[in-house]
């Protein structure tokens, strides 16, 4: 199974989602918003999957995915985007800094978890 | 043919290829070998030529030194004849010819005819010095005396060569044609012959009839296994496949046809089906592109489940136009939406379940606002069209895998879940069913009979009073009894749902109680829903009632109570309609012509009005009949009432009405109604055929005679002394079941008792009914009269009753000689006879209340005459309610005699129609009962319940009217109830209760076999279940604290019942509970102000006590309170004063209480 972080900043969402991913077995590292989420990633090069929602305080989930799609070991990990609601033009920055998936909040943990495991076994 | 003579062999044109070619290189070989053999030659000549001089020089030189000649011709023929020399010439030195010169002569001295030149030319020549050299002289080296020309001749190799080729080509082509022809030989039996053979085979192979054999080789040795046998094997090889390709091609000719004709059908079929699908399927299917646009192909179903077409449209504005655009599911699908598209399948999977699959969609919406809104009421129905639609989405991918449309299939799913919940619905009854016939089936069918007879007239009478209670606020008290033993009842035999629903209806007395006790104003609205839930809880009896039925054969009396309720009060509503509003409501009937119902609509309007009274009393029958439809579980039927009601009020100004309006809404519905009724009286176990017995008839025939001959008689003062023949009559026809003549007898009853003031000198209503009921038993008459067999029977009959003699003995006696069977009104007039009267005074009475001369054909018809009862007793079944139907009414201008006389009937009083059409139909199927029975012997139902019934009626007015009261009582006692087991039922109630009080409870029954009057038996009943309820309630403890008291955790109930003398009995109920305090009790009544503190002080324990029996003192404070006094136990009191029994009560606090009630059996 898989390190996976997750950036939101509700604690709520956090912990449903540290829930779901670590019952089917993954380890689940947390920032509480983009500048957080960044220390975490660079404590913990071994993730293997992100999870980051768009609006956070500090540092905003895009702005948070463009640096880390400039750290050339960081820009191959796979990302799923958290959402409540998208535009075109969201979903165009989040192609540019590699976002794979949009996942819709409230989320369904077995879609969810369908897809981490697609993700991670390609 | 011709390529048979251009063919050569190919053996033939092999042997001259063998040959030349072998010729060929034979002829260069040859060439070869005669080079060389020429060379060889020519060196020999050069090898002779130096022998000569090596051989002749010496002699010649000699010859020549010393000129002899001689020597030198003999040298030079000597040298002639070695081979191949011509001529030897010499020369000598300084001369110029020869001296001596020899040509030979061989050839025949051809070469000696030849020019020298010529002979010189013929081969190669030598010059050779012919030296001489000085014997005697060593030293001497020589002197060239001569030179000797020596010529040769090549014919001599030519010869040779020429001999040689001779020889060598002949031997070598006798060599090749021997071996040519060998070879030919040879080939031609080991091969050609089987070329030849194949050729001939592969000929004569014909594509129409391969079944031939194959080919074979007549070899001498067939197994061999060269290339001649691979051959023929492919040979035949290729002649298996070609039958075989030849047989499919034939195969596949011959079917090509029908496989193509099939083949397009199919397609066709195929095209047609998808194309069906599209446009049958109620499926809306399209597709929505990344900008939510729809786009084609579009399923021809999508115009009707959106109104219109939809392609090109943005499926927000179609399907999804409906859903809430602030709500959460409306932006979690736009973000679903925008993310999938151009996306791979791993994102579909994460938000397609973001997509609705249920939406409503209202319909009409738009397509309205475009039409012009004239009508407004239509737009809110309209609108009101929801859709509910399953949706479901299937994506579709580019080349690439990325989403690139979403198909979605929209399905109108509003019938079914319409269907769905219809189902349900039916479901749920039928579980209902299934849990009221195993309620039913715990308990005694005796008692479910009971229950079901008296919880009705519990409801009824709840029901009465809850229609006065707003007026007189005492009865409240008495409506919460009669549902408390109602509940009470229900309990007992586990009737959860009739006794849940009375629990409310309880409890909604209860809170009107305490409004009346706070000092609120009790209106009239809140019984509303009291009533609406008493009506639910009839048709929640009625339904275990038509189970019962159904499961158990036990009668169902309350839905037959109903159903004759509601029969007459439909036959009072009927015949106030027909007097006050319309009796012609045929003439209203839309097929009628216009005229005819404008006329029949202004004699309406040129009514006076009706009265304030017969409205209401209109209403009130319509209103009667509502409730016990709803009370039957009717509600189509009785919102139908309910419609008309609200019509019936408008009349209290008939200008109100135009035609239309009045028959659409009045008379239109109104039949419809009584059409409905109908049905459901004729379905029902009361519409049983009339008695077709001569005794019951001759009874009502003389009945009749007698009234009408008194009243006759007797002046308008003095009528009320016949009061009991009249009810003698009801009696009768009540007994009997015959609607009509009891209804006139109940009517003439109420009008003798009115009395004589009222009616003063008027006897015309009497005499009306009189002539009705004279009517009547004509009919029956005639309708006997037309069961007699044979014409003869009916000729001797009719004979006898028209020539009746004037005096009494003569009259008897042609009575008594007539022998004709099974005749009413022979028999009649017989017991008239027999009893002293003169029989033609039956006639004459006839004739006073018809008014007609011959009377006697009323009775009777001409013998000749033909009636067809079983085709009006079918043709009556038709009927309309509003007229006879059209078959008899036909049948009766014919002249029928039975047809004409229901019509007399019918017009003598048109505003009983419904009453008599429904009479003449059980009447006649009475009549016509024999018939059937004979033609259709297939074991009809005998319904035998109504004749004991009727026996019962019967031999219960025969022992009243000969009032021998021991006879009268020991007949009664046939229905009495035996008490133990009743009591035993309450077992599952005590058990019931005592259980949702946390208590435990032993009920214990014991006593003798008493058993209580049927009437009795419910009054005590009731008291007995208040009781009960009690000792449930306030006297048994709960476990602990008789556990505290030292007492088993287990209370005991103990009921005993005994016969004290034949007349009395005592029963009674004892438990070991707390016992009633007597101080409590006291202090209750002060504060209750039932009694002053004195006048307390001045009763003795037990009147105390009594005092739970003040009605006042009973009744509940509040509906949670359970301790301390009584509830209801009023009714114990009152019942048993009704009872003309006695109770007592024992009672020591902490120990229990002992009821002991004496009741008269």
């Amino acid at each position: 199974m898989a390190k996976i972080l997750i950036v939101d900043d509700s604690e709520t969402l956090r912990s449903q989602l540290r829930k779901a991913l670590e019952e089917a077995g993954h380890e689940v590292v947390e920032g509480y918003d983009g500048v957080n989420g960044l220390e975490t990633l660079n404590s913990n090069p071994d993730v293997q999957l992100i999870l980051c929602d768009v609006n956070m305080p500090e540092m905003d989930g895009l702005t948070m995915l463009g640096k880390v799609a400039e750290n050339d070991s960081f820009n191959k990990i796979p990302i799923f985007m958290l959402t409540t609601e998208s535009n075109a033009d969201m979903k165009e920055k989040g192609k540019a800094v590699g976002v794979k998936a949009w996942v819709t909040k409230p989320f369904v943990p077995e879609k969810l978890l369908g897809a981490v495991k697609k993700v991670l076994g390609s | 043919m011709s390529n048979m003579v251009k063919k050569s062999s190919v053996a033939t044109k092999m042997i001259f290829t063998i040959i030349i070619v072998t010729l060929f290189v034979a002829a260069i070989a040859s060439a070869i070998i005669l080079s060389q053999d020429y060379e060889k030659y020519l060196k020999r000549v050069e090898q002779t030529m130096e022998e000569a001089k090596e051989s002749f020089m010496k002699p010649l030189s000699v010859a020549l030194y010393s000129e002899d000649e001689d020597q030198v011709n003999n040298a030079l023929n000597g040298i002639l004849k070695l081979e191949g020399l011509v001529e030897v010439r010499i020369v000598n030195v300084g001369e110029k010819d020869p001296s001596f010169s020899a040509v030979t002569s061989k050839k025949g001295g051809k070469y000696k005819k030849m020019k020298a030149a010529e002979r010189r030319s013929l081969g190669p020549s030598r010059e050779i010095k012919i030296i001489h050299v000085d014997p005697d002289d060593p030293d001497s080296k020589g002197e060239q005396i001569a030179t000797m020309f020596l010529n040769s001749t090549k014919e001599v190799a030519r010869d040779k060569i020429i001999n040689q080729i001779q020889k060598f080509g002949i031997v070598q082509l006798s060599q090749v044609v021997v071996l040519a022809i060998a070879i030919f030989l040879i080939f031609r039996s080991l091969v050609a012959r089987h070329l030849r053979s194949m050729a001939q085979f592969a000929q004569a192979m014909d594509l129409n009839d391969l079944s031939g054999p194959g080919l074979t080789l007549a070899r001498k040795r067939p197994d061999s296994n060269d290339e001649l046998q691979d051959l023929t094997d492919s040979f035949n090889e290729m002649r298996d496949n070609l039958k075989k390709a030849h047989a499919e091609l034939k195969d596949y000719a011959e079917n090509l046809e029908d496989k193509v004709k099939a083949a397009t059908k199919e397609i066709e079929e195929e095209k047609q089906k998808v194309a069906n699908l599209l446009n049958n399927m109620k499926q809306a299917i399209f597709s929505i592109n990344s900008e939510g646009i729809i786009v084609g192909p579009v399923s021809a179903f999508s115009k009707v489940v959106f109104d219109g077409d939809v392609e090109g449209n943005n499926v927000y504005d179609t399907l999804y136009k409906d859903m809430d655009t602030h709500g959460e599911e409306y932006a979690t699908l736009k973000t679903s939406m925008l993310s999938v598209f151009g996306e791979d399948d791993l994102q579909y999977d994460l938000m397609e379940d973001n997509f609705p699959n249920r939406i409503e969609f209202k319909a009409g919406k738009e397509s309205n606002k475009k039409e012009d809104n004239s009508d407004p009421e239509m737009v809110v129905e309209e609108e009101e069209d929801v859709r509910i639609l399953s949706v479901n989405y299937n994506p579709m991918w580019d080349s690439s895998d990325c989403l690139e449309q979403l198909m979605i299939v929209v399905e109108d799913i509003t019938e079914k879940e319409k269907l769905e919940a219809e189902v349900a619905k039916q479901k749920k009854e039928s579980e209902k069913n299934i849990s009221i016939i195993t309620e039913m089936a715990n308990a005694d069918l005796e008692d479910i009979s009971t229950f079901l007879k008296s919880s009705p007239e519990l409801v009824q009478s709840t029901m009465d009073l809850s229609r006065v209670a707003h007026e007189n606020t005492a009865v409240l008290g008495e409506m919460f009894r009669h549902l408390h033993t109602l509940k009470g009842n229900a309990r007992a035999f586990n009737f959860n749902s009739i006794s849940s629903l009375t629990h409310v209806a309880e409890t909604i007395v209860t809170t009107i109680r305490e409004k009346k006790s706070s000092g609120e104003n009790v209106t009239k609205e809140l019984f509303t829903p009291l009533i609406s839930k008493l009506y639910d809880i009839n048709s929640e009896i009625n339904d275990y009632g038509a189970l019962a039925k159904k499961v158990f054969r036990i009668e169902n009396e309350f839905e037959n109570k109903l159903i004759s309720d509601i029969q007459s009060f439909t036959i009072t509503l009927d015949h106030l309609i027909s007097k006050n509003i319309t009796s012609k409501e045929a003439d209203f009937d839309l097929n009628q012509p216009k005229e005819k119902r404008e006329n029949a609509f202004n004699s309406f309007k040129e009514n006076d009005g009706i009265s304030k009274e017969n409205l209401n009393r209109i209403k009130r029958s319509a209103h009667s009949i509502k409730g016990a439809l709803r009370s039957m579980n009717a509600p189509e039927i009785s919102e139908m009432v309910h419609r008309l009601e609200s019509e019936i009020i408008k009349f209290d100004d008939f200008n109100q009405f135009d035609l239309d309006t009045f028959t659409k809404d009045f008379i239109s519905p109104y039949a419809d109604i009584k059409d409905r009724i109908k049905s459901i009286y004729s379905n029902s176990d009361l519409n049983n055929p009339y008695t077709n017995e001569s005794a019951d008839w001759i009874n009502i025939f003389l009945g009749i005679f007698q009234l009408s001959s008194d009243l006759n008689t007797l002046g308008a003062d003095e009528i009320f002394q016949i009061e009991e023949k009249v009810e003698k009559i009801l009696t009768e026809t009540k007994s009997l079941k015959l609607a009509f003549l009891t209804k006139m007898s109940s009517e003439l009853f109420g009008l003798i008792k009115m009395g004589a003031e009222k009616l003063s000198d008027n006897k015309k209503p009497i005499n009306s009914i009189l002539r009705e009921m004279w009517i009547y038993i004509s009919l029956v008459s005639r309708a006997n009269l037309s069961r007699i067999e044979g014409s003869s029977e009916k000729e001797k009959l009719i004979k006898v009753v028209r020539n009746l003699q004037d005096d009494i003995d003569l009259a008897r006696e042609s009575l008594d000689n007539a022998n004709v069977r099974g005749s009413i009104l022979l028999s009649t007039l017989r017991h008239i006879g027999r009893i002293g009267i003169n029989p033609k005074d039956f006639f004459k009475e006839a004739k006073t209340c018809l008014g007609k001369d011959s009377v006697e054909d009323y009775f009777l018809f001409k013998e000749d005459a033909v009636t067809d009862l079983k085709f009006i007793t079918a043709d009556l079944k038709t009927t309309n309610m509003v007229d006879l139907p059209k078959g008899t009414i036909e049948l009766a201008e014919k002249g029928d005699p039975l047809a004409e006389m229901l019509k007399i009937s019918l017009d003598e009083d048109p505003h009983y129609r419904y009453l008599k059409i429904m009479d003449f139909s059980q009447l006649l199927r009475g009549f016509n009962e024999v018939v059937e029975d004979q033609e259709e012997d297939t074991g009809k139902k005998v319904n035998t319940f109504p004749v004991v019934a009727r026996n019962y009626n019967r031999l219960k007015e025969i022992i009243r009217n000969h009032s021998n009261e021991e006879i009268s009582q020991a007949f009664n006692r046939l229905l009495d109830v035996p008490i133990i087991p009743s009591l035993a039922k309450y077992k599952t109630m005590v058990n019931d209760i005592s259980t949702k009080l946390n208590k435990s409870v032993d009920y214990r029954v014991s006593g003798g076999e008493v058993t209580m009057n049927k009437d009795s038996f419910y009054l005590f009943q009731d008291a007995f279940v208040h009781i009960l309820r009690n000792s449930l309630d306030h006297g048994i403890e709960n476990p602990s604290e008789r556990e505290e008291k030292g007492k088993n955790k287990k209370g005991i109930i103990h009921i005993d019942c005994n016969e004290i003398d034949p007349e009395n009995i005592e029963i009674k109920i004892s438990d070991d509970g707390k016992g009633i305090n007597a101080e409590i009790i006291a202090k209750k009544a002060i504060e209750k102000g039932i009694h002053t503190e004195n006048e307390i002080n001045g009763m003795s324990k037990e009147d105390i006590i009594k005092l739970i029996f003040v009605p006042s003192f009973s009744q509940k404070e509040s509906v949670d309170e359970l301790s301390g006094r009584g509830v209801g136990m009023d009714i114990v009191e009152k019942n048993m004063k009704k009872l003309g029994g006695d109770i007592d009560i024992e009672t020591e606090v902490g120990k229990g209480t002992t009821f002991t009630l004496k009741i008269k059996s």
